[in-house]
């Protein structure tokens, strides 16, 4: 399980952030929350003992979106993954 | 190569003699995207919301060339950054000024042409002090495998969480925990 608080900023560019919301700013913050199962990390993987995997499930959270706190709620995203390695 | 290209048994002894196993290695994520609005279009290729993508995907090769002297290559490719890893790369009409003037130009050509990406990389690694251990490890951590063909390079595993690297120059075997 993990937390993270994260805040970008930037200075406003109209050309590089031609496709930001307003003010072409890329400034964003929020909170990034994740839990993560990693079902061979102690075990081995049947008939296959150099897999790895890890499942997560992510979910953004966003007090400011590319420059504005207006509607930035709109932008929270969960994202849910799985990571395989071998 | 095949003298280190030891496959890693299944954690139960030392054995030299085992299978040989190439020193490849991949990994790949897939995710599931859910925002909270659903993007405006154009969001080609992808649907404005919960989308499924597959990326990044990399394979690896890494080995020895002489004592000390190895190399490692890697292939990855990305997809588009939007849906990808949770990040959003797309506009919210509601809360951009220009969409909501109508004046959508701006928007139609980023998207589709964002960043989708193959990579192909090699690099060359010289080991200089006779311990191979350090690069062994440093690569195991970078490809976050345990276990995996990576460790074709000098360094044997002898538990599922011990391993012991042989250094060439003389000395006693370095130890290393994992």
């Amino acid at each position: 399980l993990t937390g993270q608080y994260f805040d970008i900023s930037g200075s406003s560019d109209a050309i590089a952030y031609a496709g930001l919301a307003s003010g072409f700013s890329p400034n964003s913050n929020g909170f990034i929350g994740e839990l993560a199962y990693i079902p061979f990390g102690a075990s081995q993987a049947p008939g296959w003992p150099w897999l790895n995997t890890r499942i997560g499930l992510q979910y953004t959270y966003y007090n400011k979106f590319d420059g504005t706190t207006v509607g930035a709620h709109q932008n929270n995203t969960l994202f849910l993954h799985a990571w395989f390695a071998m | 190569m095949r003298a280190y290209a030891k496959a890693i048994n299944d954690g139960t002894g030392g054995n030299d003699d085992k299978d040989y196993v190439p020193p490849i290695s991949m990994m790949a994520i897939v995710g599931f995207t859910h925002a909270q609005t659903p993007l405006s279009p154009p969001t080609s290729p992808y649907a404005q919301n919960d989308n499924t993508v597959l990326s990044p995907v990399s394979a690896f090769w890494g080995g020895a060339i002489t004592d000390h002297i190895g190399a490692f290559a890697q292939v990855t490719y990305n997809a588009l950054m939007v849906g990808t890893f949770g990040m959003r790369a797309a506009i919210n009409p509601s809360i951009d000024p220009t969409l909501a003037t109508g004046t959508t130009g701006t928007l139609l050509q980023p998207i589709s042409t964002r960043m989708s990406a193959l990579m192909l990389s090699t690099s060359i690694m010289a080991v200089t002090t006779g311990s191979p251990c350090a690069e062994a490890t440093s690569m195991k951590t970078r490809s976050s495998m345990r276990r995996s063909p990576m460790a074709a390079l000098p360094i044997r595993q002898i538990s599922s969480t011990r391993f012991i690297c042989r250094a060439h120059s003389p000395g006693a075997p370095i130890t290393a925990s994992y």
